[in-house]
């Protein structure tokens, strides 16, 4: 199985001068836990929703600083066409919950943890999938999410 | 000749309670955004009940937070009691992994409350549940 046979929806984006508030912003609407932080089609790193509460709230940075001041760099990326079992690999051997996954350098999605438990998982119990798809992951009115626009 | 819900019921009947951890960590409704992202951070948690002393009036989780934040909400004026989820599900410390999760898609909430002889004991969240699922049904990656 390819890695991004097992994306479960588009990747978002961000560019990194747009603001804390902005990135909160583009998460509640596109219903996702972590943005990458793409500069001139160049992914530079990732922030996720634990971001925004530690790095910013938690150290009072006000909502107008950038969102690259509490993302997390260097991304650990994977080839969108690499076999899942990388996938696996990667995240045992770098400690993260996320990986973005790209094609020829560019971003192209995201792949979580809970992505891969979810495949583990709903194998073998229906009871699973459900569970995470509508109760882990989604915003129950969010549409499916599309890359942030330029701001 | 078993059925599948009771081949479910032998999966994932191992009490919730062994999923939650050894405190609760808690908030005040009235700690602003702030303070309810430094107790986040305190206690490595995702999410904190809310309520004085040993009440129990809400849930507040970090994407409320962002939420928050989404809402252009000032971190230092809002406070626990304007975000926090005051519809909270409950279940036994004796609960299954199993019913605990039909009880999250039932009531479509991600964290429930876990209470033993009517007393507060710990939070499970779906991630809590879909890492024992994963733990049971074991990944194979390898």
């Amino acid at each position: 199985m390819r890695t991004i046979d097992a994306v479960r929806r588009s990747g978002v984006a961000i560019e990194p001068h747009r603001t804390v508030q902005d990135a909160a912003a583009v998460m509640e609407r596109s219903g996702v836990g972590a943005l990458a932080i793409v500069d001139d089609e160049r992914l530079v790193g990732i922030v996720t929703d634990r971001d925004l509460v530690r790095r910013a709230l938690a150290r009072r940075l006000p909502l107008d600083a950038r969102v690259d001041s509490v993302m997390s760099t260097p991304v650990v990326t994977i080839a969108a066409d690499a076999d899942l079992h990388d996938a696996f690999a990667l995240f045992r051997s770098h400690a993260v919950r996320r990986l973005a996954v790209v094609r020829e350098d560019r971003f192209v999605g995201m792949i979580s943890v809970d992505d891969l438990l979810v495949d583990v998982a709903a194998d073998l119990a229906d009871l699973a999938r459900p569970v995470t798809a509508e109760v882990l992951f989604a915003h129950r009115d969010s549409p499916v999410p599309a890359t942030a626009g330029k701001g | 000749m078993r059925t599948p819900d009771e081949m479910e019921r032998d999966r994932y009947g191992f009490p919730v309670a062994a999923l939650t951890g050894d405190t609760v960590a808690r908030i005040t409704p009235e700690a602003n955004l702030n303070e309810i992202a430094d107790a986040l951070t305190a206690g490595t948690v995702g999410a904190l009940v809310m309520g004085h002393e040993d009440a129990v009036e809400g849930i507040v989780s970090e994407r409320d937070l962002v939420r928050a934040l989404a809402d252009r909400c000032d971190p230092a004026r809002t406070c626990a009691a304007d975000i926090a989820h005051r519809e909270l599900v409950w279940c036994d410390a004796a609960a299954t992994v199993g019913e605990v999760a039909r009880e999250m898609m039932e009531h479509y909430v991600r964290h429930v409350l876990v209470e033993e002889e009517g007393r507060l004991v710990g939070i499970v969240s779906a991630r809590d549940l879909l890492g024992a699922y994963a733990a049971l049904d074991g990944p194979t990656a390898d």
